[in-house]
């Protein structure tokens, strides 16, 4: 199952906090696409999945925004 | 009705107040009245927005004090998310706040309310302004009074992102690290500002505590109400601006509450008066007595005095030598007079010097570890710091994704409302007899306010359900034609 939640237009901290309230709402196993155009995301997202026992799967640069899958 | 005479607007605060003063036929004081005519309404139209926008938003309050609302926000942020910030993150937010508290606490002691004792309580008002105070003080005081105030500013742009309205913090942490490259300097101007703090003491010792008359004014009954106060506090009673619980002592200074923020509203009730926007808060365990003084007083105060008599003393040692001065020269905690407020800021400034010493040299204070990111559900977050005005609280609730559907904002301000409006109303009681009055004898009345520091742009929030409303109608020539009145 994957779900998709786009945080493109939204600064940081935006993005992050809506991904954590977005995996609280998941089950275990799930995989959550982030798309966000933050320039602090990546390492935002990376630090978020450090801190939350989550797998980030990958950081894909898409253009003008990135693709952060997350195995929740 | 005898004649009334109103201060419109009253001078040397934040925000836009006025005061109205109704003689009797034989020309002294029937009643007195500090309004607050304007309406900020930031409660209400927060609904609706993102939680996290908060820090930004209520930082646009006030341009003085957006500091305190940020950090304010910050931590109700903290809450609302369920997440402990870093140590770091904390070290980070308590330096950045003790140098806001410096920064605002000298800037009402030099520019706002120390011209009434600097200068001269009955002085003219065109000389009781920051102009008048550097023809008393020097030239030279003048200029340090100025640079250090810059130099600090300049450090909180550096940390906060701007030099007014920080972008410093998210739940759970800070946005950007303090790089160790940075300390020498922090500790560089910690150094300064203990000197400077200094420097001011021994200038509110020369000018006002060796001048009978201000030391008569300051004890005298004109400016002297019994209460309630309340203060936060570290773990050993000790004055703390960014974090600890919030302790409330009696007129008598013997605790009657200690509590979390989390549970401020078990303590604190709120009551709306329909001749003015600002809340009237009051002690609940003790309920409303109506404005009344004295041990049965439900009123409490907040600011520079009650944190100071709600502690058991200061967390730093010069700040603790000029506490236990000040309350051996004014006769033991604790202190009613109002306008001691003066010399319990100066031992904040103090305070807050060394403890920007303190936090300079931790070692968490340059570590890259800036942020927790272990955030919750958002549901409920209760925020408090102590603003230079004194207890600060922002509580917030949302829907589960972080949209805020209420906000509360006990404002500093806010807490000393009762007690400014009887202080003023005794002030005049006192000041004003026969139909005497005069510009001096008025200002004197705005001292019983002044003292406060309140920021009236920072404390109208609420909304009584009706909008009182004056329309004054003239002619081409400006000449009033009719008023109506709506209340």
């Amino acid at each position: 199952m994957v779900e998709v939640l786009n945080c493109r237009g939204l600064k940081c901290p935006q993005p992050v906090l809506k991904a954590a309230i977005k995996a609280n709402t998941l089950p275990a196993g799930t995989t959550l696409e982030v798309h966000a155009d933050c320039a602090s995301f990546p390492d935002d997202v990376t630090k978020w999945c450090a801190d939350r026992g989550k797998v980030l799967v990958s950081i894909v640069d898409q253009g003008t925004y990135k693709v952060a899958t997350i195995m929740l | 009705m005898g004649t009334v005479y109103t201060i419109d607007p009253i001078t040397r605060l934040e925000g836009h107040g006025k005061i109205d003063i109704y003689l009797d036929d034989a020309g002294n004081v029937d009643r007195a009245f500090f309004l607050v005519p304007e309406l900020r309404g930031f409660e209400t139209f927060v609904e609706g927005r993102p939680a996290e926008d908060m820090p930004q938003i209520t930082s646009r309050i006030c341009g003085v004090c957006p500091t305190a609302h940020h950090m304010a926000a910050t931590k109700a942020l903290d809450a609302l998310y369920g997440v402990e910030p870093t140590q770091t993150a904390k070290a980070v937010r308590e330096f950045f706040y003790n140098l806001f508290m410096f920064e605002d606490h000298l800037l009402h002691f030099y520019f706002l309310g120390g011209p009434d004792f600097i200068v001269g309580p009955d002085a003219p008002k065109s000389a009781r302004n920051i102009l008048g105070v550097i023809d008393k003080v020097g030239l030279e005081a003048g200029k340090k009074v100025i640079e250090i105030r810059k130099r600090c500013r300049a450090l909180m742009a550096e940390i906060g992102g701007k030099p007014i309205h920080p972008v410093l913090g998210l739940p759970g942490g800070v946005a950007k690290q303090i790089k160790e490259g940075s300390r020498e300097e922090l500790k560089s101007f910690a150094s300064e500002a203990i000197s400077f703090a200094q420097f001011t003491l021994s200038a509110f010792n020369d000018i006002v505590l060796a001048n009978k008359a201000y030391v008569d004014l300051v004890l005298s009954d004109t400016y002297y109400l019994e209460s309630n106060y309340m203060g936060m506090v570290d773990s050993s009673n000790r004055v703390n601006f960014y974090d600890g619980k919030i302790r409330v002592v009696n007129p008598s200074a013997a605790e009657i509450d200690k509590f979390k923020p989390a549970d401020y509203a078990s303590v604190i009730a709120e009551r709306v008066e329909p001749w003015t926007y600002i809340k009237v808060p009051y002690l609940r365990k003790v309920g409303w007595k109506g404005f009344v003084g004295g041990e049965s007083s439900g009123i409490y105060r907040v600011a520079p005095l009650a944190r100071l008599n709600a502690a058991e003393g200061m967390a730093t040692p010069l700040a603790q030598e000029e506490y236990e001065r000040m309350y051996s020269i004014l006769g033991g905690k604790p202190v009613h007079n109002t306008l001691a407020l003066h010399w319990a800021r100066l031992v904040e400034v103090i305070y807050a010097a060394e403890r920007l010493a303190q936090l300079a040299d931790a070692e968490e204070l340059t570590s890259d570890d800036t942020r927790n990111m272990a955030l919750n559900t958002p549901r409920e977050g209760v925020g408090i710091v102590e603003a230079p005005r004194g207890t600060l609280i922002h509580h917030y609730e949302s829907d589960e994704s972080g949209v805020i559907t209420k906000a509360n904002l006990i404002v500093a301000t806010v807490g000393n409302s009762a007690a400014i409006s009887m202080g003023i109303e005794q002030a005049a009681r006192k000041l004003i007899k026969n139909g005497v009055v005069n510009d001096g004898l008025l200002n004197m009345v705005e001292m019983a306010f002044r003292a406060y520091d309140p920021c009236l742009s920072c404390a109208t929030h609420s909304l009584p359900g009706k909008m009182p409303m004056e329309i004054r109608l003239k002619n081409k020539s400006g000449l009033l034609i009719n008023k109506m009145i709506r209340n």
